[in-house]
Protein backbone atom coordinates (compact mmCIF):
# COMPACT_ATOMS: atom_id res chain seq x y z
CA UNK A 1 0.00 0.00 0.00
CA UNK A 2 1.52 3.45 -1.43
CA UNK A 3 1.40 5.99 1.67
CA UNK A 4 -0.42 8.75 0.68
CA UNK A 5 0.76 13.02 1.69
CA UNK A 6 -0.54 12.80 4.69
CA UNK A 7 0.99 9.12 6.25
CA UNK A 8 4.54 10.32 4.89
CA UNK A 9 3.79 13.47 6.53
CA UNK A 10 3.58 11.54 9.77
CA UNK A 11 6.16 9.23 8.69
CA UNK A 12 8.51 12.30 8.77
CA UNK A 13 8.32 13.53 12.12
CA UNK A 14 10.72 11.89 14.52
CA UNK A 15 10.56 9.58 17.62
CA UNK A 16 12.31 10.72 20.07
CA UNK A 17 15.33 9.07 20.78
CA UNK A 18 16.56 6.22 22.84
CA UNK A 19 18.88 7.96 26.17
CA UNK A 20 22.44 6.57 25.87
CA UNK A 21 22.12 6.43 29.66
CA UNK A 22 20.00 3.89 29.61
CA UNK A 23 21.60 0.86 28.48
CA UNK A 24 24.14 0.65 31.42
CA UNK A 25 21.50 0.93 33.71
CA UNK A 26 19.41 -1.44 31.93
CA UNK A 27 22.39 -4.02 31.39
CA UNK A 28 23.64 -3.57 34.84
CA UNK A 29 20.00 -4.31 36.12
CA UNK A 30 19.85 -7.48 33.65
CA UNK A 31 23.38 -8.32 34.90
CA UNK A 32 22.21 -7.95 38.83
CA UNK A 33 19.21 -10.05 38.50
CA UNK A 34 21.34 -13.03 36.56
CA UNK A 35 23.75 -12.83 39.52
CA UNK A 36 20.77 -12.91 42.17
CA UNK A 37 19.16 -15.93 40.79
CA UNK A 38 19.66 -19.02 42.71
CA UNK A 39 20.70 -21.99 40.34
CA UNK A 40 18.23 -24.21 38.97
CA UNK A 41 17.44 -27.16 41.59
CA UNK A 42 18.34 -30.66 40.11
CA UNK A 43 16.24 -33.35 38.55
CA UNK A 44 16.34 -35.17 42.30
CA UNK A 45 14.99 -31.59 43.93
CA UNK A 46 12.72 -30.47 41.31
CA UNK A 47 10.63 -33.99 41.97
CA UNK A 48 10.96 -32.92 45.68
CA UNK A 49 9.55 -29.92 45.50
CA UNK A 50 7.02 -30.90 43.22
CA UNK A 51 5.61 -33.85 45.13
CA UNK A 52 6.04 -32.48 48.52
CA UNK A 53 6.84 -28.90 49.05
CA UNK A 54 4.52 -27.29 46.88
CA UNK A 55 1.30 -29.40 47.36
CA UNK A 56 2.06 -28.88 51.43
CA UNK A 57 -1.19 -27.71 51.68
CA UNK A 58 -2.77 -30.78 50.37
CA UNK A 59 -0.14 -33.22 52.45
CA UNK A 60 -1.04 -31.42 55.69
CA UNK A 61 -4.94 -31.91 55.17
CA UNK A 62 -4.52 -35.31 54.53
CA UNK A 63 -2.16 -35.52 57.67
CA UNK A 64 -4.86 -33.65 59.24
CA UNK A 65 -7.53 -36.48 58.10
CA UNK A 66 -5.55 -39.12 58.90
CA UNK A 67 -5.24 -37.94 62.62
CA UNK A 68 -8.58 -37.50 62.98
CA UNK A 69 -9.75 -41.04 61.76
CA UNK A 70 -7.24 -42.47 63.60
CA UNK A 71 -8.47 -40.31 66.85
CA UNK A 72 -11.96 -41.62 66.01
CA UNK A 73 -11.02 -45.14 65.97
CA UNK A 74 -9.14 -44.88 69.41
CA UNK A 75 -11.99 -43.04 71.06
CA UNK A 76 -14.71 -45.64 69.75
CA UNK A 77 -12.52 -48.80 71.18
CA UNK A 78 -11.33 -49.69 67.72
CA UNK A 79 -7.76 -51.48 67.47
CA UNK A 80 -5.54 -50.63 64.90
CA UNK A 81 -4.17 -53.99 64.35
CA UNK A 82 -4.62 -55.61 61.01
CA UNK A 83 -6.77 -58.07 60.28
CA UNK A 84 -4.71 -61.03 59.72
CA UNK A 85 -2.96 -60.54 62.77
CA UNK A 86 -6.51 -60.50 64.75
CA UNK A 87 -7.54 -63.51 62.65
CA UNK A 88 -4.46 -65.18 64.11
CA UNK A 89 -5.03 -64.26 67.77
CA UNK A 90 -8.78 -65.63 67.28
CA UNK A 91 -8.96 -68.90 69.79
CA UNK A 92 -10.99 -71.79 68.65
CA UNK A 93 -14.04 -71.65 69.73
CA UNK A 94 -15.70 -74.89 71.70
CA UNK A 95 -19.19 -76.06 69.65
CA UNK A 96 -22.15 -77.46 71.52
CA UNK A 97 -22.46 -81.07 71.63
CA UNK A 98 -25.85 -80.83 69.41
CA UNK A 99 -23.89 -79.44 66.73
CA UNK A 100 -20.95 -82.11 67.12
CA UNK A 101 -23.21 -84.85 66.76
CA UNK A 102 -24.99 -83.53 63.75
CA UNK A 103 -21.41 -83.11 62.46
CA UNK A 104 -20.42 -86.79 63.33
CA UNK A 105 -23.30 -88.14 61.73
CA UNK A 106 -22.82 -86.34 58.66
CA UNK A 107 -19.66 -87.59 58.37
CA UNK A 108 -20.58 -91.20 58.90
CA UNK A 109 -23.25 -90.81 56.52
CA UNK A 110 -20.47 -89.15 53.82
CA UNK A 111 -18.61 -92.46 54.53
CA UNK A 112 -21.28 -94.86 54.10
CA UNK A 113 -21.94 -92.81 49.78
CA UNK A 114 -18.35 -92.92 49.58
CA UNK A 115 -17.87 -96.61 50.59
CA UNK A 116 -15.29 -96.12 53.13
CA UNK A 117 -15.11 -98.50 56.03
CA UNK A 118 -18.46 -99.97 54.98
CA UNK A 119 -18.15 -103.72 53.87
CA UNK A 120 -20.04 -104.24 50.59
CA UNK A 121 -23.48 -104.99 51.38
CA UNK A 122 -25.02 -108.27 48.61
CA UNK A 123 -28.07 -106.80 47.38
CA UNK A 124 -31.05 -108.66 47.52
CA UNK A 125 -33.08 -110.47 45.03
CA UNK A 126 -35.56 -107.60 44.69
CA UNK A 127 -32.94 -104.76 44.35
CA UNK A 128 -31.53 -106.37 41.40
CA UNK A 129 -32.65 -104.89 38.14
CA UNK A 130 -35.45 -107.19 36.75
CA UNK A 131 -34.68 -108.22 32.91
CA UNK A 132 -37.23 -106.65 30.28
CA UNK A 133 -37.10 -103.35 32.43
CA UNK A 134 -35.78 -100.69 30.90
CA UNK A 135 -35.12 -97.15 32.45
CA UNK A 136 -38.48 -95.35 32.67
CA UNK A 137 -37.12 -92.97 30.20
CA UNK A 138 -37.08 -94.92 27.57
CA UNK A 139 -40.62 -96.41 28.04
CA UNK A 140 -43.66 -95.49 25.61
CA UNK A 141 -47.09 -95.14 26.86
CA UNK A 142 -49.99 -95.35 24.85
CA UNK A 143 -52.85 -93.59 25.44
CA UNK A 144 -56.54 -93.68 23.93
CA UNK A 145 -58.52 -90.73 23.92
CA UNK A 146 -62.28 -91.83 24.18
CA UNK B 1 28.79 -15.48 22.92
CA UNK B 2 27.25 -15.65 26.65
CA UNK B 3 24.02 -15.19 27.32
CA UNK B 4 24.73 -11.76 28.79
CA UNK B 5 26.58 -10.77 25.36
CA UNK B 6 23.22 -11.82 23.66
CA UNK B 7 20.98 -9.29 25.44
CA UNK B 8 23.70 -6.81 25.41
CA UNK B 9 23.33 -7.48 21.47
CA UNK B 10 19.27 -7.47 21.34
CA UNK B 11 19.57 -3.80 23.36
CA UNK B 12 21.61 -2.48 20.60
CA UNK B 13 19.66 -3.97 18.35
CA UNK B 14 16.47 -3.04 19.15
CA UNK B 15 16.01 -1.05 22.41
CA UNK B 16 15.51 1.85 20.22
CA UNK B 17 12.35 0.32 18.76
CA UNK B 18 11.22 -0.97 21.79
CA UNK B 19 11.66 2.40 23.61
CA UNK B 20 9.45 4.33 21.05
CA UNK B 21 6.74 1.99 21.18
CA UNK B 22 6.45 1.59 24.74
CA UNK B 23 6.63 5.20 24.93
CA UNK B 24 3.96 5.47 22.39
CA UNK B 25 2.32 2.81 24.45
CA UNK B 26 2.36 4.47 27.78
CA UNK B 27 3.28 8.02 27.40
CA UNK B 28 5.39 8.18 29.98
CA UNK B 29 8.99 8.08 29.88
CA UNK B 30 9.62 6.71 33.48
CA UNK B 31 7.26 3.90 32.61
CA UNK B 32 8.62 3.33 29.09
CA UNK B 33 11.80 3.19 31.10
CA UNK B 34 10.81 0.44 33.79
CA UNK B 35 9.11 -1.64 31.06
CA UNK B 36 12.14 -1.77 29.09
CA UNK B 37 14.52 -2.77 31.84
CA UNK B 38 11.64 -5.28 33.12
CA UNK B 39 12.11 -6.59 29.48
CA UNK B 40 15.69 -6.94 29.24
CA UNK B 41 15.67 -8.60 32.76
CA UNK B 42 13.33 -11.33 31.68
CA UNK B 43 15.06 -12.07 29.16
CA UNK B 44 18.51 -12.28 30.87
CA UNK B 45 16.54 -14.44 33.30
CA UNK B 46 15.11 -16.27 30.61
CA UNK B 47 17.63 -16.67 28.21
CA UNK B 48 16.24 -19.50 26.21
CA UNK B 49 13.66 -17.50 25.41
CA UNK B 50 15.68 -15.58 22.31
CA UNK B 51 17.40 -18.88 21.44
CA UNK B 52 16.01 -20.27 18.04
CA UNK B 53 13.68 -16.85 17.13
CA UNK B 54 13.12 -16.57 13.33
CA UNK B 55 11.74 -12.75 13.97
CA UNK B 56 13.49 -10.92 17.09
CA UNK B 57 11.73 -7.91 16.52
CA UNK B 58 8.04 -8.99 16.28
CA UNK B 59 8.98 -11.50 19.81
CA UNK B 60 10.55 -8.32 21.47
CA UNK B 61 7.63 -6.14 20.29
CA UNK B 62 5.03 -8.53 21.64
CA UNK B 63 6.85 -9.44 24.77
CA UNK B 64 6.93 -5.36 25.13
CA UNK B 65 3.24 -5.44 24.32
CA UNK B 66 2.03 -7.53 26.90
CA UNK B 67 4.18 -5.87 29.72
CA UNK B 68 2.63 -2.36 28.41
CA UNK B 69 -0.79 -3.79 28.67
CA UNK B 70 -0.37 -5.28 32.03
CA UNK B 71 0.95 -1.88 32.92
CA UNK B 72 -2.30 -0.19 31.56
CA UNK B 73 -4.40 -2.24 33.35
CA UNK B 74 -2.54 -2.16 36.45
CA UNK B 75 -3.24 1.66 36.30
CA UNK B 76 -6.28 1.21 35.52
CA UNK B 77 -6.92 -0.60 39.19
CA UNK B 78 -5.57 2.59 40.44
CA UNK B 79 -7.83 4.63 39.44
CA UNK B 80 -5.65 5.95 36.72
CA UNK B 81 -7.16 5.99 32.92
CA UNK B 82 -5.46 6.11 29.25
CA UNK B 83 -6.74 9.52 29.26
CA UNK B 84 -5.43 10.83 32.33
CA UNK B 85 -2.34 9.81 31.27
CA UNK B 86 -2.55 10.91 27.77
CA UNK B 87 -3.49 14.24 29.33
CA UNK B 88 -0.04 14.23 31.19
CA UNK B 89 1.69 12.39 28.90
CA UNK B 90 5.15 12.78 27.16
CA UNK B 91 5.94 14.19 23.77
CA UNK B 92 6.76 11.21 21.53
CA UNK B 93 8.48 12.94 18.80
CA UNK B 94 12.11 14.91 18.78
CA UNK B 95 12.06 18.66 19.85
CA UNK B 96 11.93 21.18 17.60
CA UNK B 97 12.83 25.13 16.94
CA UNK B 98 9.97 25.84 13.71
CA UNK B 99 6.83 26.68 16.02
CA UNK B 100 4.58 25.24 13.31
CA UNK B 101 6.02 21.53 13.34
CA UNK B 102 6.31 22.11 16.82
CA UNK B 103 2.52 22.58 17.02
CA UNK B 104 1.79 19.95 14.63
CA UNK B 105 3.99 17.25 16.47
CA UNK B 106 2.35 18.37 19.47
CA UNK B 107 -1.08 17.55 18.29
CA UNK B 108 -0.05 14.62 16.44
CA UNK B 109 1.43 13.30 19.86
CA UNK B 110 -2.03 14.11 21.28
CA UNK B 111 -3.71 12.77 18.75
CA UNK B 112 -2.09 9.50 18.82
CA UNK B 113 -3.21 9.32 22.83
CA UNK B 114 -6.67 9.19 22.03
CA UNK B 115 -6.43 7.01 20.00
CA UNK B 116 -7.27 3.09 21.61
CA UNK B 117 -4.43 1.02 22.33
CA UNK B 118 -4.89 -1.68 19.87
CA UNK B 119 -4.94 0.95 17.18
CA UNK B 120 -2.12 3.27 18.65
CA UNK B 121 0.05 0.39 18.53
CA UNK B 122 -1.02 -0.81 14.87
CA UNK B 123 -0.51 2.47 13.40
CA UNK B 124 3.35 3.09 15.79
CA UNK B 125 4.79 0.04 13.98
CA UNK B 126 3.33 0.53 10.46
CA UNK B 127 3.97 4.18 10.18
CA UNK B 128 7.06 4.87 12.39
CA UNK B 129 8.74 1.02 11.99
CA UNK B 130 8.12 0.29 9.25
CA UNK B 131 6.56 -2.89 9.50
CA UNK B 132 4.41 -4.62 7.08
CA UNK B 133 0.49 -6.05 8.08
CA UNK B 134 1.62 -9.47 8.28
CA UNK B 135 4.84 -8.58 10.39
CA UNK B 136 2.48 -6.52 12.85
CA UNK B 137 0.37 -9.35 12.97
CA UNK B 138 3.02 -11.60 14.06
CA UNK B 139 4.35 -8.94 17.07
CA UNK B 140 0.49 -8.40 18.28
CA UNK B 141 -0.49 -11.89 17.63
CA UNK B 142 -3.13 -10.70 15.41
CA UNK B 143 -4.52 -11.59 11.46
CA UNK B 144 -3.28 -9.25 9.19
CA UNK B 145 -6.59 -8.23 8.74
CA UNK B 146 -7.04 -7.24 11.60
CA UNK B 147 -4.11 -5.33 11.75
CA UNK B 148 -4.86 -3.33 8.73
CA UNK B 149 -8.45 -2.71 9.84
CA UNK B 150 -7.23 -0.97 12.93
CA UNK B 151 -4.39 1.26 11.20
CA UNK B 152 -7.08 2.73 8.51
CA UNK B 153 -9.65 3.36 11.28
CA UNK B 154 -6.32 4.81 13.60
CA UNK B 155 -5.12 7.20 10.39
CA UNK B 156 -8.56 7.81 9.57
CA UNK B 157 -9.14 9.69 13.13
CA UNK B 158 -5.55 10.94 13.00
CA UNK B 159 -6.94 12.39 9.95
CA UNK B 160 -9.89 14.30 10.60
CA UNK B 161 -8.68 15.23 14.03
CA UNK B 162 -4.79 16.62 12.29
CA UNK B 163 -6.48 18.05 8.89
CA UNK B 164 -6.91 21.28 9.28
CA UNK B 165 -3.19 22.10 11.31
CA UNK B 166 -1.92 19.64 8.40
CA UNK B 167 -3.18 21.48 5.41
CA UNK B 168 -1.79 24.94 7.14
CA UNK B 169 1.63 23.73 7.05
CA UNK B 170 1.67 21.58 3.73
Amino acid sequence: MKPDDFESQLQRQPLRGLPKEWRMEILSAAHEAVAQMEPEPGFWATLWLEIFVKPRMAWGGMGAAWLVALILNVSSGGTTEPASQMAQQQQPVEAAPEVMQMVREQQRLRDELLGIGVAAVELSPADKPRDGLKPRSERREDYAVV
Amino acid sequence: MTDLQRIEGLYDEHARTLHAFLLNFTRSEADAKDLLQELFIKLARQPKLVTGLRDEKAFLLRLAHNQAIDLIRRNASKGRTVEELTEASAGIFQDVADPDTKAFRKELSLALGELPVDQRAVVHLKLWEGMTFEEIATALELSPNTAASRYRYGLDKLRARLRPLYDEIK
